[in-house]
Formats: C-alpha cells, sequence, structure tokens
C-alpha cells in the first residue's frame, strides 16, 4: 500500500522556485492499477520518483506498506527500492553487456537469493511474459517489444509491492504497445499493484482509476472499472 | 556478492579489451620494472656473495709489511694455535712461476705457493686426488706439488696425474695430489695454483721470515675475536715506532683505503688484515641500499600506471552512469556499486601484476643466460609485486568507485544519451 500525504517538493530554478509536489496527497490500496497523467513539468516525473523510492519529499510523509520511507536512511531506502518497487522504464533500460536472463536476475542478485533460486524465479519471470526461449539473447538481439517484456520480467521476479511504470509504451508503436498492455492486465488481474505514469489519455483509460497531476497538485479523475 | 561483483568486473574488463590493455599496461610496466631490477640485484649480490663464502667468512688474510720480520713458520703455528679462537693457520711463500712442462705438453704457471698440511682446512680447499702436502715433505724439503684442477686438466688432458712427474721452472716434482675444482668463482680459486712444501718455497726465495698467512677463526662469529687478538699479538710483536707526521699521514691515508677493501692495520704500518666478514657486511649494506634505489625508481613506474588505472575507471564510472543509476534503481545499495567498482580496479591491477610476473620471467630467463647467472624470482618478490598492485588498485580505485557509488539514480536515469 502506498500513502502519500502532504508531500512538497521544491526546485530552486535560478531566481524563480518550481514546486514540483505541492502539497500531494495520494493513497494506492494493494491490487489497484492506477494511471498518473498529465502534460510535461507537471510534476508526475517527480511523484514517480518519490513513489519509486528515488527521491525523497521535502516535506510532507510517505508510507510504503509499513516503512516510513522518508525516516529511513539511505541505505535502507535502496533495499526498500530492491524489495517493494519494480521498475519499468520507457527507454527499458536493460543492461546492454547482460543476456535477458541475466537482466531479470539482477534484483534478485541485490536481495542476495541464492543462485538456484534465482535461477528459476528469473526463469519463471520470463516464462510469464513469454520469453523463456530468448533467455540467452542479449538486449541488442531482441526487439523493442521484447526488450520491454524483458524489462517487465525484470520487474516482477523480485515480486515487489508496487510496480511503476514511466511511459511503458513511449518508444514502442502501437501495436506493440497494446501487447504490453495487454501484459499489465494479466499483472493487475494477477493481484499486482500498478501504478503507471503517461500522458497519453488512450492509455490512462485502461487503469482502473486515473489521477491526474496540474501544477504539482494532484487531482482525482475517476474511479471505475477496468475499461 | 564478492563473486557476482568478480564476475561483473570481468565482464566489463573483457568488454573493453583494448582499453583494458592500454590501462593495465602502466602497471604490467611498473611489475616488471621492480621485478625484474630487484631479481637481477639479489642474483649478483648472491653470486657475489657465495664467491666470499667460498673462500670463508671465517678467515683472516694477514701480510707482514716490514722488512723486519721476527716471525718464523714455527713461531708463527705455535704462537697462534695457542690462541682459543684460532682454528688453524696457514703460511703462504710465494715463489715466481714458469714453464710447466709433462711428456710434451707446455703450460705456464701464474703462480706457486709454499705452503703447509693445514691449508686446505684453512681455505677450505678440498682435495680431489692423492694427498695434500705432509709434515715429512716439510721436513725434507722434497720436490712434491699438489696442482689445481685446471692444471691437471690442461696439463694432463685426462690421464691421471698423481705420481707423475712434472718439471716447474726446470726443477723437477713429483705431483702427490689434485686439488677439487672450485666452483665459486676467481676470486681467490685454487683451480691455477701450485702448491709446494713451504720449506722448499723458503729455501728457493731465500729467506726464513713469514711474511703472508691465512688464520682460519674457529668459526664466522668468533673472526672479529680473533682479529682483536691477532692485532695484539702483531703488535706486541712489531710496534709501530715510525714518528714523523708525513708517515703518519700517508699511513692514515692507507688506512682508509685499506678499510674501503675490508683491510686493517689497525695504526700499525707493519701488517695488514684483511677480514672477509667486513667485506661481507659492507657489500651487504651497499646492495641493500642499491636495491632500496632501484625499487624506488620502479615505484615511480608503478605509481604512473596507478594513475592510468584512475583516469579509466572515472572515465567508465562517467560512461556508466545509466547502468549506476539502473542497477541503484533496481536495489543496489551504495556499498554494493563501490564495491563493483572497486573489484573492477583490483583486477585490473591483479591482472598487471600478473602478466608483469609473467614478462618478468621470461626477460629474467634472457638475462641471465646472458649474464650467466641464475637469476629467479623469489617468493618475497612475487609476493610484493602482487601486493603492489593490489595496493594501487586500492588506493586509485577508492576515489572512482565511491564517485560511482554517490551517483544518485534519479541523475543517473536521466543520463539517456
Amino acid at each position: 500500500m502506498i500513502s502519500i500525504s502532504d508531500a512538497y517538493k521544491i526546485y530552486q530554478v535560478g531566481d524563480s522556485e518550481v514546486r514540483a509536489l505541492d502539497g500531494v496527497s495520494l493513497t494506492v490500496e494493494d491490487g489497484e492499477f492506477v494511471a498518473i497523467v498529465g502534460p510535461s513539468g507537471s510534476g508526475k516525473s517527480t511523484l514517480m520518483n518519490i513513489i519509486g523510492c528515488l527521491d525523497v519529499p521535502d516535506a510532507g510523509a510517505y508510507q510504503l506498506d509499513e516503512l516510513d520511507v522518508t525516516a529511513l536512511s539511505e541505505r535502507r531506502i535502496a533495499k526498500a527500492r530492491g524489495r517493494k518497487i519494480g521498475f519499468i522504464f520507457q527507454g527499458f533500460n536493460l543492461l546492454p553487456k547482460l543476456n535477458a536472463l541475466e537482466n531479470v536476475e539482477l534484483p534478485l542478485i541485490y536481495q542476495n537469493l541464492p543462485y538456484a533460486k534465482r535461477k528459476a524465479a528469473a526463469l519463471q519471470a520470463l516464462e510469464s511474459v513469454g520469453l523463456r526461449d530468448r533467455a540467452t539473447h542479449k538486449p541488442d538481439e531482441l526487439s523493442g517489444g521484447e526488450q520491454q517484456r524483458v524489462a517487465v520480467a525484470r520487474a516482477l521476479a523480485g515480486r515487489p509491492s508496487v510496480i511503476l511504470a514511466d511511459e511503458p509504451t513511449g518508444n514502442l508503436d502501437s501495436k506493440t504497445g497494446e501487447e504490453i498492455m495487454k501484459l499489465f492486465h494479466e499483472m493487475h488481474a494477477a493481484g499486482n499493484t500498478i501504478v503507471l505514469i503517461t500522458h497519453d489519455p488512450a492509455i490512462a483509460a485502461q487503469a482502473e482509476r486515473r489521477v491526474r497531476m496540474q501544477d504539482g497538485k494532484l487531482y482525482e479523475d475517476s474511479k471505475e472499472g477496468c475499461a | 556478492m564478492i563473486w557476482q561483483s568478480a564476475k561483473m568486473a570481468v565482464k566489463a574488463i573483457w568488454g573493453n579489451k583494448t582499453r583494458s590493455f592500454l590501462t593495465v599496461l602502466g602497471i604490467i610496466i611498473g611489475i616488471v620494472a621492480i621485478t625484474v631490477l630487484i631479481t637481477i640485484g639479489q642474483g649478483a649480490t648472491g653470486q657475489i656473495v657465495t664467491t666470499i663464502e667460498g673462500i670463508g667468512t671465517n678467515v683472516l688474510e694477514v701480510s707482514i709489511l716490514t722488512e723486519d720480520n721476527p716471525l718464523d713458520l714455527e713461531k708463527l703455528e705455535t704462537d697462534l694455535r695457542a690462541m682459543d679462537v684460532v682454528l688453524d693457520v696457514a703460511p703462504s711463500q710465494n715463489v715466481s712461476g714458469g714453464q710447466l712442462k709433462w711428456m710434451g705438453n707446455t703450460m705456464n704457471a701464474r703462480s706457486i705457493s709454499g705452503t703447509t698440511p693445514a691449508y686446505p682446512a684453512v681455505k677450505n680447499a678440498p682435495l680431489a686426488q692423492g694427498r695434500f702436502i705432509t709434515q715429512a715433505d716439510l721436513d725434507n724439503e722434497s720436490y712434491v706439488a699438489v696442482i689445481g684442477a685446471n692444471i691437471a686438466s690442461t696439463l694432463f688432458e685426462g690421464s691421471n696425474p698423481v705420481g707423475e712427474t712434472i718439471t716447474i721452472a726446470g726443477l723437477p716434482y713429483t705431483v702427490v695430489g689434485v686439488l677439487q675444482k672450485n666452483e665459486s668463482g676467481t676470486m681467490g680459486s685454487t683451480d691455477s695454483q701450485i702448491f709446494i712444501p713451504f720449506t722448499l718455497a723458503q729455501k728457493i726465495a731465500g729467506t726464513r721470515a713469514v711474511a703472508s698467512f691465512t688464520v682460519a677463526a674457529s668459526n664466522s662469529d668468533s673472526v672479529n675475536d680473533a682479529e682483536a687478538q691477532l692485532k695484539a699479538y702483531l703488535d706486541d710483536l712489531m710496534p709501530d715506532n715510525s714518528e714523523g707526521s708525513n708517515r703518519r699521514r700517508s699511513g692514515n691515508m692507507r688506512t682508509n683505503v685499506m678499510a674501503m677493501f675490508g683491510m686493517s692495520g689497525g695504526d700499525n704500518s707493519n701488517y695488514s688484515i684483511y677480514n672477509q666478514s667486513n667485506v661481507l657486511d659492507a657489500l651487504g649494506e651497499a646492495t641493500a641500499t642499491l636495491t632500496l634505489m632501484l625499487g624506488g625508481i620502479a615505484g615511480i613506474a608503478l605509481l604512473v600506471g596507478g594513475i592510468g588505472i584512475m583516469n579509466m575507471m572515472l572515465t567508465s564510472v562517467t560512461e556508466r552512469t545509466r547502468e549506476i543509476g539502473i542497477r541503484k534503481a533496481i536495489g543496489a545499495t551504495r556499498g554494493n556499486i563501490l564495491f563493483q567498482f572497486l573489484v573492477e580496479a583490483l583486477l585490473l591491477c591483479l591482472l598487471g601484476g600478473g602478466l608483469g610476473l609473467g614478462i618478468s620471467a621470461l626477460i629474467l630467463r634472457v638475462v641471465a643466460y646472458f649474464m650467466n647467472i641464475p637469476l629467479a624470482i623469489s617468493l618475497s618478490v612475487i609476493e610484493m609485486a602482487l601486493g603492489f598492485s593490489l595496493f594501487v588498485g586500492l588506493v586509485f580505485g577508492i576515489y572512482p568507485a565511491n564517485k560511482a557509488a554517490k551517483c544518485k539514480p534519479i541523475d543517473a536515469l536521466r543520463f539517456n544519451g
């Protein structure tokens, strides 16, 4: 469960200050599929960084499951990030020198999982995105859609509390994008909590809940069933 | 985690072969310089020490310089054998050499010395064949000779010299023994020497005085005691009564020069004593200083290599900002990243150290062949070389590794070239 209350993040740009987060409160229940929409500069990336434990708010509280993230040391935050958050990026962000399986294994290595368990979990995750037969391929031997599916497998492998996706279809053509979105629905159906950041209304419409960022403030759009 | 980091490091190093090799080259050159210089230093020192020790570190060579010499053979043997730190004494009387003849063969003898039965024990010169000069030979002033190994092989060309008669400078001698070949080198070697009875040599030279003798101390620890007792004895026997500032000054200068070569006559200009152990000590000090200096120069090469490693690691950190960001996003801590880059630097340096040792071994083989001295890299040099490489890796790896570890994941991920 994500619970952010009254979070502020203010950047100083030259003489003016930019209020990236201006008193944002957001609660995401376990198993929810939430889309955060908003134009660039609206503060949605800042919000994503805070949800993903990549950054901490200047003021306000962030509770992730049992953890009070704002009170944790840098080391504990890094550990929490690895265990609780599964990132999916627009640019895939696979390590180019590792093959698909090794990429999926990486978060498990940082969780100190023993070799056999790690291999099994990584293979299972690859299986769930339908890429088990591509396990030994390097990222540059895979298509964009396949790379993103490896990234999805990597996010899933560590069984995180939250899947955090930043424009996951942004670098893909619409057909491949659809396939990735299908994966998201599957993940959701399997009980995963998903937070999806996008500026594409068509993608956002597929989430069960939509929130909108505008000038550092958060607005609840709607709460409805899966489209 | 260590294993994983090592695997990642190997991948990173291997993934950039050319650059890794060029970076490591600095370390290789540094390690080769250290290893080769120190090993050659050790080898050369070892050989000189072996040579000197072969002559014996428990011996004192004494020369009586005054014309007014009261020592004769009987007095020398009686007085010196009475000293408890003296094992034995062997006098020597050189007579001029000449042509050697046996059957049709001839050769020139450079050195013929008269000595006593004590010689083989005092000078550590064992016999290969036959016997040495005996007391009876001395008493009878017999025309017998003991020859060095080179003379035996050159003059007799393989046949047994013992019992044969050779002609030395026109006089016939019976060969009674052959000395073993002296492996320790050229200095003080007996290989080209001929020994005859001391009394006979004195008769040929026309003297009764003993001008030169070798004293063996009971062991190498008591050599300095023996030297002191010998000095007291000789000072008592022939006090230095030379006055006059001119004589004194030149005497001092001579003393200084002699001291450099391990000789000492004290303030008495009537005799000089040459002490092998002093030479060894002085040699040890000189070579230790030299080795240290060579090591220092090589250390500078290693330092430059280390800076090369740091430079490459810093470049690598900048290039891999995105990788660091991704790793951090999926759960790597600062410690994980620091460790990964540090292991990479350490592995690079160890690789350089290993390659350096390998190349050194090849170079030393060639050098050993041409210099004709045994050169083996000692274990301590291997330990030192690898230790140095690890140290360089640690020192020059920690800063780039720390820089990588400090990358903030958001900044790192934004780096999306």
